[in-house]
């Protein structure tokens, strides 16, 4: 507001000649230059070395928006989400060359579908997973955000021959600012929501829902979220 | 139409012969700024107005100064209040004291409520606004910096002053932490280049990197964006005896002041450092980290490579020296041509590079792969740190054209201004200030007062107090005074 004011003072104080003699600005032919001014997206060269069956990536490659650390917002790149390395990826198109983007410089990202709808978001987290010491920053879809929020973290997982890779989800609820592992199914989200148990039954008994999966689960912390909302 | 940051109305209007009236009833818009936009079907905007509403209710901001008379070096206390003022309302105001001059009457020198009610609207019921085409429409002279300063210039061939197209232009500074920016100068040698803070009061470093060996030929010229007008013509002023005798005092008082004023006195201001933890390299983290003062002293850079920089070649061929790095991870050897920076900046004379030792450079940093950055790719990196942390003066003049992105940081006027004049007055050193109090950004909430302390100079004068600003409704305030010191 502060900044609103002091620009339009400086335009009235500093401009009068400019108020006064009408002055329109035609600026659609800087509309190129002013692309150009959008972040670069970094990151070091990445060449496939999978050599498993199966992809490693969370669906194909897309448009999509990179929300970096800083805030700013590099729009319409072609990227992908490796499940593997839990790293972005980014298609370059003059050249179509891939490049790991780096995670420090990469805040949150958006994946959008061929008819431009966002098809997923994914967000850096600090969480603490079970192969790791200490916790550390992960790429989590959101699926459902609210006073109960639902994460997946999508990675993939290789089968004893060492040939194939499958995949693996590993669902996350957020509430009051702690994760809470959780897995789909009914025990597990009972569990993890002690005080909300009986709302919870109610939840699922009314809805027909068995969380089992993914949509599902989804649906059911969605009205859990709608009932604290109505109930407040 | 937007006011007070908020969106008040969207009118759909349809031209009638390329012409529309647009009425709105008074009681729909609130006093203040009024801001008119007119888009078109695009959304784009096609031409803006700025409007100022007069309110039925003035708020106004009062002065009490609780003396009219001071003796040299004496505290003095000022009280800022608001009247008419809603309890959430905020002013944002500046204020000064200094001493009255004969050029009262020669410099136009008014307030802010004047500008504002030049651009005022008086109909007593409602408004009325007519869009007509506008046959003066011209491009604009420089491109819009709502995002921030953009810095533009142009580079031309020394010899015919032909544009030099399509080159890449790099942007970067002398830093611990490397921020590069880059751009491809168009048809007419143009380069624009968008800064953030971090870019204030360095000096930039601009370089055209695959021009040649060396930029000799090639002249930068810069935007000069803050005189556009040469229109202007000089007038003589005629000075009155008195005003020549007070500029002459001036002279003197301002050659007193930088006498005892001269030690640690420093006219450029330090670079914005506030975000240094936020920032990172351009490139994110490198692979490896080398000092050479963990190593046996090594006397050129080809030693440092060959014996404590592994995967690194430095090498002469052709009297050319080239840099060659392998990628460990990728297990594949990169083509000759590794980018080398310098400090933070792209270093193009390797001649230089190769006489740094151990004892020059303190940190060297290796990207051991290949990196995507924007639409460039750099071969592997060596980021060289010395401990001097400058770039050679030899170096910029050959290869580089510094712009000196000087930016005059938000003045606050210093807390413990009274101590600091007391410690003069104990040293016996005379204090011959005009300006007593300065403060671009004070503010004030609701009914809140402000209260406002300074000592007074050993210039016994006439001084002015003069407060402008505007409240968080747009309404602008403004209120004068007058103190003496004997």
């Amino acid at each position: 507001m502060k900044n609103l004011i002091i620009s339009i003072i400086l335009v009235l104080i500093t401009n009068v000649e400019l108020i006064s003699q009408k002055y329109y600005c035609n600026c659609t032919e800087d509309i190129s230059i002013t692309e150009d001014f959008e972040k670069k997206l970094s990151g070091r060269i990445y060449i496939n070395s999978n050599m498993s069956y199966g992809s490693p990536f969370f669906y194909k490659w897309a448009n999509g928006d990179v929300i970096m650390s800083d805030g700013q917002v590099v729009k319409n790149k072609y990227i992908r989400y490796n499940r593997y390395f839990d790293d972005l990826v980014w298609l370059r198109k003059s050249d179509y060359k891939n490049a790991t983007v780096d995670k420090e410089a990469v805040n949150a990202f958006i994946i959008y579908a061929e008819n431009n709808t966002p098809y997923a978001y994914f967000r850096k987290t600090r969480i603490k997973n079970w192969y790791q010491s200490d916790s550390s920053d992960v790429f989590l879809q959101v699926l459902e955000e609210g006073n109960i929020s639902l994460y997946a973290f999508r990675t993939v997982m290789v089968n004893k021959n060492e040939d194939e890779i499958y995949d693996k989800n590993v669902y996350y609820l957020q509430i009051n600012n702690d994760y809470y592992k959780i897995d789909a199914n009914r025990l597990s989200l009972l569990r993890t929501l002690p005080d909300k148990k009986a709302q919870l039954k109610q939840i699922l008994h009314r809805n027909k829902l068995k969380v089992r999966f993914e949509p599902q689960l989804i649906e059911a912390i969605e009205l859990l979220n709608k009932d604290y909302e109505f109930s407040n | 139409m937007r006011s007070r940051g908020r969106i008040l109305k969207n009118i759909p209007v349809t031209l009638s012969n390329g012409t529309a009236k647009v009425i709105i009833s008074k009681n729909d818009i609130p006093a203040g700024i009024l801001c008119i936009v007119l888009l078109n079907h695009y959304n784009n905007t096609v031409a803006e107005k700025l409007t100022y509403i007069y309110p039925d209710n003035y708020p106004s901001v009062k002065i009490n100064a609780l003396q009219k008379a001071y003796k040299k070096g004496d505290k003095v206390v000022l009280e800022l209040e608001l009247n008419n003022t809603g309890y959430t309302d905020t002013a944002w105001l500046s204020v000064s004291v200094s001493e009255k001059t004969p050029f009262q009457d020669f410099i136009n020198n008014q307030g802010i409520t004047s500008y504002m009610l030049f651009y005022s609207e008086f109909e007593p019921d409602n408004y009325e606004w007519d869009i007509l085409p506008d046959n003066n429409k011209r491009p604009c002279t420089f491109i819009p910096e709502n995002r921030g300063f953009v810095l533009t210039g142009k580079v031309l061939q020394k010899t015919d002053n032909e544009p030099i197209k399509n080159e890449l232009t790099m942007l970067s500074y002398a830093d611990s932490i490397t921020s590069l920016k880059y751009c491809y100068t168009d048809s007419s040698g143009k380069f624009y280049f968008l800064l953030d803070q971090s870019y204030d009061n360095r000096d930039l470093i601009l370089q055209l990197i695959n021009y040649g060996t060396g930029t000799k030929s090639i002249t930068w010229e810069i935007d000069n964006k803050f005189n556009p007008y040469t229109s202007l013509n000089n007038s003589t002023l005629e000075l009155s005896p008195e005003a020549i005798e007070y500029l002459e005092y001036c002279r003197k008082i301002t050659l007193i002041n930088e006498i005892y004023n001269a030690k640690g006195k420093s006219n450029s201001m330090p670079p914005v450092i506030n975000n240094a933890c936020e920032r990172r390299n351009f490139c994110g983290k490198p692979d490896y980290e080398i000092y050479p003062a963990d190593f046996v002293e090594l006397d050129d850079f080809r030693e440092i490579s060959e014996n404590i920089l592994p995967g690194v070649k430095f090498r002469k061929r052709r009297d050319i020296y080239y840099v060659q790095i392998y990628d460990f991870k990728n297990k594949i050897i990169m083509p000759p041509g590794a980018t080398v920076l310098l400090n933070g900046v792209p270093c193009q004379s390797l001649d230089y590079i190769s006489s740094l030792g151990s004892n020059d450079i303190k940190r060297i940093d290796v990207f051991q792969s290949q990196i995507l950055y924007g639409e460039l790719s750099f071969y592997g990196l060596l980021s060289i740190h010395t401990y001097d942390g400058k770039i050679p003066e030899a170096y910029l003049d050959n290869h580089a054209y510094i712009y000196k992105n000087e930016v005059r940081l938000p003045y606050t006027f210093p807390v413990n201004d009274i101590i600091l004049q007391t410690e003069k007055r104990i040293k016996n050193q005379p204090d011959f200030r005009q300006t007593l109090y300065w403060n671009p950004s004070l503010i004030i909430s609701g009914t809140n007062k402000a209260i406002i302390e300074f000592t007074a100079s050993d210039l016994e004068a006439g001084y002015n107090i003069s407060v402008q600003g505007i409240t968080s409704g747009g309404i602008p305030l403004e209120a004068a005074s007058e103190i003496e010191v004997k």
